[in-house]
């Protein structure tokens, strides 16, 4: 169930991306283009994705390259996350997801666009 | 030795140009008649509107605590506080009224830097301290916007949004040094005193008081900072740019050639935009929907059902930061472990408060409206999404769009656009509405009137004095 709704939402990220995302994308929020971002879920297997212009690039973690930024919370936010209602920064904020420096601003920038890609209405 | 000789960094295979010394160069010369008359007024009127924001966040609880608080900084008072009767040593008084001009995020900003709550108070305080004329005050408000407007698109595309930008440490120096009369060289050693402890704001505290301090302690410390260079204390001349100076010390990324462009030839003062409403700026638009629907329904909302806004990905994102907290934001404001701060970002809020009160003053971030059953109830029936099409906008012109919504019980629906808000550079308003607005309650009537005429003729008074003690209720 976990696994399912967590696979479902990095999915659906990845549709909503390549349809829209070079929309929502600028010069101010392009730290989020060419980084791997980790995400994680307990009870998932965790996701690295590639963001570029036009399309997400997921693959499964490797222990010998480490992640520009970590997306980890519980699915009870990632379900947040992934219907737009919140975006990562209201879980870092909620003080259930991590915020180290050298991560925050890839952290900030792909959590804005991320937030406004689900809360597209889809038509 | 020449002081504006550029900077060799090896490691980077280029030279940095001197920015520090020609911010300080710029500052040390610029006199009022420098000034291109448009740009005077917007400095003038940037003080009419500023200080309307001060008086008002005076009568917020958080700015009284500042007020008992400040005799832990000694006596020895010079320098007014926006709409208090007591004098208090120039730092204090920077550090208050920057506090008050935020406190319910009523302020403004050049280009994309939130600086008249940090310009303003600085430049007030100095001024007073050292007796400055009017005409003194006003130059040093401009060199404020024009250092501010080129630190904060410098660092743009680091980690910080909008107030959040942490570039204020330079321009509070160099407004206080100008008004003490320092040097070139004790400039720029004065920005290095007040940049060294490089303060980043955290993100959490947006949602209490603390955020009140985000240009309160640059304000406070660049006029100490002055004082510390005009006595000689030895600081960096290139602590602006430095690669292991202060602008690379609170971003990731920097851009150095936005520091000196056009400096003294392209007033970035004119991109000047005021807050007609108090909130986010994001906000904006969507609160002047929520006021022409509060007139079109007759402020009857019992009969809503459910808000819709739409806006770009940035407002959506800032108004949903603080939704996350356990328990949630009003039950921790309830019990005194937040502020009304982080409603101030939250544009579902004001367009609750807004369409039920029909105003958007300091009136709406006090308890009494926060936790009003109405506004709890609609602010439960709001919805959000994402217009792609004012997102580019925002990005490529800063234009803040919004559109509000309402569906009503019988079916019908209203519905109210906003393309640009209210204050922006291309849509003004008469800063005296704010004024007034923000002086109601604080000051007489009478003495409001006399203080916006004072304010408006700040060019033409040999000492600025004569214009805070209007400042200050009879």
């Amino acid at each position: 169930m976990t696994d399912g709704a967590f696979q479902d939402g990095i999915r659906k990220l990845s549709d909503r991306w390549a349809v829209a995302g070079r929309g929502l994308i600028n010069r101010r929020l392009e730290g989020a283009l060419g980084m791997d971002f980790l995400f994680e879920c307990p009870g998932a297997p965790a996701k690295i994705l590639r963001f570029d212009r036009d399309s997400v690039r997921i693959e499964d973690p490797r222990p010998d390259v480490q992640p520009h930024a970590v997306f980890a919370m519980p699915l009870e936010d990632w379900k947040k996350v992934f219907s737009g209602e919140w975006s990562v920064m209201t879980v870092v904020l909620g003080g259930r997801a991590g915020f180290p420096k050298h991560h925050r601003r890839s952290i900030m920038q792909l959590s804005m666009l991320m937030q406004a890609l689900f809360l597209l209405d889809e038509s | 030795m020449n002081m504006l000789q550029t900077i060799e960094v090896s490691n980077a295979s280029r030279q940095l140009e001197p920015v520090t010394l020609q911010y300080a160069r710029f500052t040390e010369e610029l006199d009022y008649s420098d000034l291109p008359a448009d740009v005077a007024t917007i400095c003038r009127e940037q003080a009419v509107a500023t200080i309307g924001s001060c008086l008002a966040g005076t009568l917020m609880p958080g700015a009284q605590s500042m007020a008992r608080a400040l005799d832990v900084f000694g006596a020895g008072g010079v320098a007014t506080l926006f709409g208090r009767k007591e004098l208090t040593p120039a730092p204090s008084a920077a550090l208050f009224n920057a506090a008050t001009g935020q406190i319910i995020e009523w302020d403004d900003w050049v280009l994309i830097s939130h600086v008249g709550a940090c310009v303003i108070p600085t430049a007030f305080a100095a001024g007073e301290l050292v007796q400055a004329s009017g005409a003194e005050v006003l130059t040093a408000i401009a060199i404020g916007n024009e250092v501010a407007a080129r630190t904060s698109r410098a660092i743009q595309r680091g980690a910080y949004l909008g107030n959040g930008l942490p570039n204020h440490q330079v321009e509070s120096a160099f407004v206080a040094g100008k008004l003490m009369r320092l040097s070139q060289r004790d400039l720029a050693r004065s920005v290095s005193h007040s940049a060294f402890m490089a303060m980043e704001n955290c993100f959490l505290g947006w949602a209490s008081d603390s955020k009140i301090l985000v240009n309160g302690l640059p304000a406070m410390w660049g006029i100490a900072s002055a004082r510390l260079a005009q006595e000689g204390l030895i600081g960096n001349l290139d602590m602006v740019e430095h690669p292991a100076g202060y602008l690379s010390t609170v971003s990731e990324i920097v851009d150095h050639d936005e520091l000196l462009k056009a400096l003294g030839e392209d007033w970035m003062t004119r991109t000047l935009n005021t807050k007609r409403y108090p909130s986010c700026a994001y906000n904006l638009p969507a609160i002047e929907c929520a006021l022409r629907l509060h007139k079109r329904l007759e402020g009857k909302t019992a009969g809503i059902r459910a808000i819709h806004i739409e806006a770009p990905g940035v407002t959506l994102y800032v108004s949903g930061r603080y939704k996350g907290f356990k328990p949630d934001i009003f039950t921790k404001i309830e019990k005194g472990e937040l502020s009304h701060m982080g409603l101030c970002f939250d544009a579902g809020y004001a367009v609750a408060a807004a369409l039920v009160d029909g105003e958007l003053t300091y009136r709406q971030f006090l308890n009494k409206c926060i936790f009003a059953p109405e506004v709890q109830r609609l602010y439960g029936s709001i919805r959000y999404s994402t217009d792609a099409e004012m997102q580019q906008r925002y990005y490529t012109d800063y234009q803040y769009g919004s559109t509000v919504r309402v569906e009503l019980d019988d079916g019908s629906v209203l519905e109210e656009r906003c393309a640009q808000l209210l204050g922006a550079r291309d849509r003004p308003f008469d800063h005296a509405e704010k004024f007034r607005e923000g002086a109601e309650g604080v000051l007489s009537p009478a003495q409001t009137e006399e203080a916006l005429d004072a304010l408006r003729n700040l060019n033409s008074v040999d000492d600025v004095r004569e214009v805070t003690a209007l400042l200050r209720p009879a």
